[in-house]
C-alpha cells in the first residue's frame, strides 16, 4: 500500500525525481489538445496585424456570420501567451450589450489560437475614413452613451480596458449598435497594484501613462473615450491635428503644461518636467473641436482633464446632462 | 425595432407611477403614523427630560452618534483616518421604521457604521465609485466560482497531498516574489482541476506548475519563464510537459479565472475592521492557512475571508469582536462565524487537553526570532 509518509513529507523534488513520464500530457493520452475544430468555415479574411489574422466565417451549426481572430504563439516555449489568457478570461465574465461576445477558443497546429466572435460590420475606425466620420450629433451622442455604457460596466466588474481606439470600437451598422472589442491589454485592477506603462496606442494613451506612472486605475479608460469623442467630432485624432514632436508635448500644448497646482504629483511623477518641454499656456479644446454642442465640449474637458483624480468616471458620464436627449436608432 | 424611450418619457412614466403609487400608500401610511407616534411619545419624553438635565448641568446638548463619531475618526498612530456615519444616514431610503425597531431604540444607542472609503474620495486609484457594485457582483457570482469535494472525487489524491501542495505552492509565490493574487488563484485552478479531472499522485506538483503558471500569466507583470517552473520540480517535468498541461487545465476550466477569490474579500474585511499592522498580518496568515485546510473548500470565499478577520480579532482580543460595520461589510452576522467558536471551545476543554489553550510553537521560527515578530 502506498505510504503518505515516507512519499509525501519530503520535498516534491525527490518524489517526482522518479518520474519516467507523466500520462496525462504523454502523446499517447487522448486528452491532446492539438488541432480543435472551431467548427466554422473560413469565407475571406478581414483583417492582418502584428498579433496575426482574423477571418470572417461561417458557423457550420447556424450558418451565421462570424468572425475568427487567429493569434500567432510568437514565443512558442512560453505557452500561451499572457495577454490571451486574460482576453479569454475576462470576455468569458462580461456580458454586456455593447461588449463584442466570444463565442468560442480553440487551438490549431500548436502555433494558432483561435477565438470565435459574433462578426460586426466594421469598426469605429473605419466608420470615420471611409464614411467621412459621423456628422450628425445624434449618431456621436448615440455610439458616446453606448461607449460609455460598455466602460462602465467593466469599471463596475474590476476591470480595466487599457487599449480603446476607434479600431477597438466596432459597429453593427443595422442597428447602429457599438461593442467594445480587443481585451488583450485588460486586466483585473486593484488600488495598490503596479502595472506596466508600456501599453495602449499612444494617441490615445492618458497622459498619467506617457508620464511612466505604473500605478492608475479607471481614468487611464476615460482619457482614451474623450479621445474617441473629440475624433468622432473632428474626424482625425485629436493630438495628431497638434503639431508636436511628441503626444505628451501634443496634450501640454492643447491642454496647458501642468503645475503642482493644476496636477498634484506632477513633479514626483517626471522630476524633468521643466527641462523635457517648455511651459505652454492651453491652446483650448474648442480651438480644435468646434462642432460640439456646449454640453459635449463640457463632458469632453471633463474627460481630458490632466489630473486623473478630477478627470469624470463613466458612470458619472452617462449622468451628464450631454446625454439628457439621448436617442436609441 | 423599436425605439428606445428617451430620458425624459422614462421619467415622465416614473412620476406617474411614483404619484399612483402615494395615492396608494398614503390611508396606510397615515394609519401608521398614528400608531407610531403612540408607541414614540414616551420614549421621545424621556429623552426630552434627559436632555434637558445635560443642559441644566452645563454641557451643550450633543446627538449620541456625533460624540461617538468624533472619538472614532481621531485616528491611531499608523491608522487611515475614518469618518463614521450612524446608520441612518447610511440608507436614506429606508425611511419607514418598524414597531420592533421602535422598541429596540430606546434600548440600545444607535449603532455606528464607518464609511470605510471616505478616506480614499480623493484617491483615484480607488475606483470608490464602483466599489460597491463591485462587491455585489463578487457575492453574487462567488458560489459558481469555488469549488467542492474535489478530493473527494479522486481516487489517488488525499486531503494531506493538497495540503502539501498548497506549501510548497507558498514557498514558491515567496521565493518568485509573486503576488498574493497570484498565489490564491493558483490555488483555485488547482481545486477546480481537481474538481473536474482525476489526476494521478504522481501528476499531482504539474498540476501545481502549470496552475502557477497560468496565475502569474494573470496576475503578473513579468511572469516567471517555464524554465524556471522547470527548475523549480527538480526536472520531474519536462518544458513540453508543462506547456501541456496548461492548455488542458485551460480547456477543462472553460479559460475561467476571472474568479472572486477570498483574497478579494479579505482584502475589503481587513479594511473594515480599521486594522492595525498586527491584525492585517494575523488575518492574512489565518487566510493562508484556511488555503492549506481543505474544509474551508465547503465555505464561500467571503466566509473564509469574513471568519479569518473574525478569527484574527478574536486572537488578538480586539473589542468588539465583530461589529456593525464588518456586518454590514461582510454580510455575515457574529452568529454566523460563531462556528469558529464551537471548535475553540471543544478544544479549550480539558477531556481534549485544552489543546487551543497552548501557545504557538515558537521552535517552528528560525533562530533568533520571537514569536512576536
Amino acid at each position: 500500500m502506498w505510504n503518505e509518509e515516507s512519499d509525501w513529507i519530503g520535498s516534491f523534488d525527490a518524489l517526482l525525481a522518479r518520474l519516467a513520464e507523466c500520462s496525462m500530457c504523454s502523446r499517447r493520452s487522448g486528452e491532446r489538445p492539438g488541432a480543435a475544430q472551431m467548427d466554422v468555415k473560413i469565407l475571406d479574411v478581414a483583417a492582418e496585424g502584428g498579433y496575426g489574422r482574423v477571418f470572417r466565417c461561417l458557423d457550420v451549426h447556424t450558418g451565421a456570420l462570424v468572425a475568427m481572430k487567429q493569434i500567432t504563439m510568437v514565443r512558442l516555449s512560453q505557452g500561451i501567451p499572457a495577454q490571451i489568457i486574460r482576453e479569454v478570461s475576462l470576455l468569458r465574465e462580461l456580458h454586456h450589450a455593447n461588449i463584442v461576445k466570444l463565442l468560442r477558443v480553440g487551438f490549431t497546429e500548436n502555433r494558432y489560437v483561435n477565438l470565435v466572435f459574433e462578426h460586426l460590420d466594421y469598426d469605429l475606425h473605419q466608420f470615420i475614413v471611409n464614411r467621412g466620420y459621423p456628422k450628425d450629433a445624434t449618431t456621436v451622442k448615440s455610439f458616446m452613451f453606448q461607449i460609455l455604457s460598455a466602460v462602465a460596466y467593466c469599471h463596475s466588474r474590476k476591470v480595466l480596458h487599457r487599449d480603446l481606439k476607434p479600431s477597438n470600437v466596432l459597429i453593427n451598422h443595422s442597428k447602429r449598435l457599438i461593442k467594445l472589442a480587443d481585451f488583450g491589454l485588460a486586466r483585473e485592477f486593484a488600488d495598490d497594484f503596479l502595472y506596466t506603462e508600456k501599453l495602449g496606442t499612444s494617441w490615445y494613451r492618458a497622459p498619467e501613462i506617457l508620464c511612466h506612472s505604473r500605478q492608475y486605475s479607471t481614468q487611464v479608460d476615460l482619457w482614451s473615450v474623450g479621445c474617441i469623442f473629440a475624433e468622432m467630432v473632428i474626424g482625425q485624432p485629436l493630438f495628431q491635428v497638434i503639431n508636436c514632436r511628441d503626444e505628451l508635448e501634443g496634450i501640454f500644448k492643447l491642454l496647458g503644461t501642468p503645475t503642482e497646482e493644476t496636477w498634484p504629483g506632477i513633479t514626483k511623477l517626471m522630476p524633468n518636467l521643466h527641462i523635457y518641454c517648455s511651459k505652454f499656456d492651453p491652446l483650448g479644446l474648442e480651438t480644435f473641436v468646434t462642432d460640439l454642442e456646449p454640453s459635449g465640449l463640457n463632458l469632453l474637458s471633463m474627460m481630458l482633464c490632466l489630473d486623473p483624480s478630477k478627470r469624470i468616471s463613466a458612470e458619472a458620464s452617462l449622468k451628464h446632462a450631454y446625454f439628457t436627449d439621448v436617442n436609441w436608432i | 425595432m423599436a425605439s428606445r424611450p428617451t430620458v425624459q418619457q422614462q421619467a415622465r412614466a416614473l412620476v406617474i407611477q411614483q404619484s399612483l403609487q402615494s395615492k396608494r400608500v398614503s390611508l396606510v401610511k397615515s394609519f401608521g403614523a398614528k400608531l407610531l407616534a403612540t408607541v414614540q411619545a414616551p420614549a421621545a419624553a424621556e429623552n426630552n427630560m434627559k436632555q434637558a438635565c445635560a443642559n441644566v448641568a452645563g454641557a451643550p446638548p450633543v446627538a449620541k452618534g456625533v460624540a461617538l463619531a468624533k472619538r472614532a475618526v481621531a485616528p491611531k498612530p499608523g491608522q487611515k483616518k475614518v469618518t463614521v456615519k450612524p446608520k441612518s444616514e447610511e440608507k436614506k431610503e429606508k425611511k419607514s421604521c418598524s414597531l420592533t425597531s421602535v422598541f429596540t431604540a430606546r434600548s440600545k444607542p444607535k449603532d455606528q457604521i464607518l464609511d470605510i472609503d471616505a478616506s480614499d474620495v480623493d484617491n483615484e486609484l480607488a475606483a470608490v465609485e464602483y466599489i460597491d457594485d463591485i462587491y455585489k457582483f463578487y457575492k453574487l457570482v462567488e458560489n459558481e466560482s469555488h469549488p467542492r469535494d474535489n478530493i473527494d472525487s479522486q481516487p489517488e489524491i488525499t486531503e494531506r497531498m493538497r495540503a502539501i501542495l498548497v506549501d510548497w505552492l507558498i514557498q514558491v509565490q515567496t521565493k518568485f516574489e509573486l503576488s498574493l493574487e497570484t498565489l490564491y488563484l493558483t490555488i483555485n485552478i488547482v481545486d477546480w482541476f481537481l474538481a473536474v479531472k482525476n489526476v494521478p499522485k504522481r501528476e499531482l506538483q504539474l498540476v501545481g506548475i502549470s496552475a502557477v503558471q497560468m496565475a502569474t500569466k494573470y496576475e503578473e507583470i513579468y511572469p516567471p519563464q517555464v524554465h524556471n517552473f522547470v527548475f523549480l520540480s527538480g526536472r520531474a517535468y519536462t518544458h513540453e510537459q508543462i506547456l501541456i498541461m496548461e492548455k488542458i487545465i485551460l480547456a477543462k476550466l472553460d479559460w475561467t479565472l476571472t474568479v472572486p477569490i477570498p483574497l478579494v474579500f479579505l482584502l475589503r474585511f481587513i479594511k473594515a475592521s480599521v486594522p492595525d499592522q498586527e491584525l492585517e498580518n494575523m488575518a492574512h496568515f489565518l487566510s493562508e492557512l484556511g488555503l492549506m485546510n481543505y474544509a474551508t473548500e465547503m465555505y464561500w470565499p467571503s466566509m473564509v475571508a469574513a471568519s479569518a478577520v473574525f478569527a484574527a480579532r478574536c486572537t488578538l482580543n480586539k473589542a468588539p469582536l465583530w461589529n456593525e460595520t464588518l456586518k454590514l461589510q461582510t454580510g455575515y452576522s457574529q452568529e454566523q462565524l460563531m462556528y469558529l467558536k464551537v471548535v475553540y471551545r471543544k478544544y479549550s476543554d480539558p477531556q481534549k487537553g485544552a489543546v487551543a489553550l497552548l501557545p504557538p510553537a515558537k521552535n517552528l521560527l528560525p533562530e533568533g526570532s520571537s514569536a512576536s515578530q
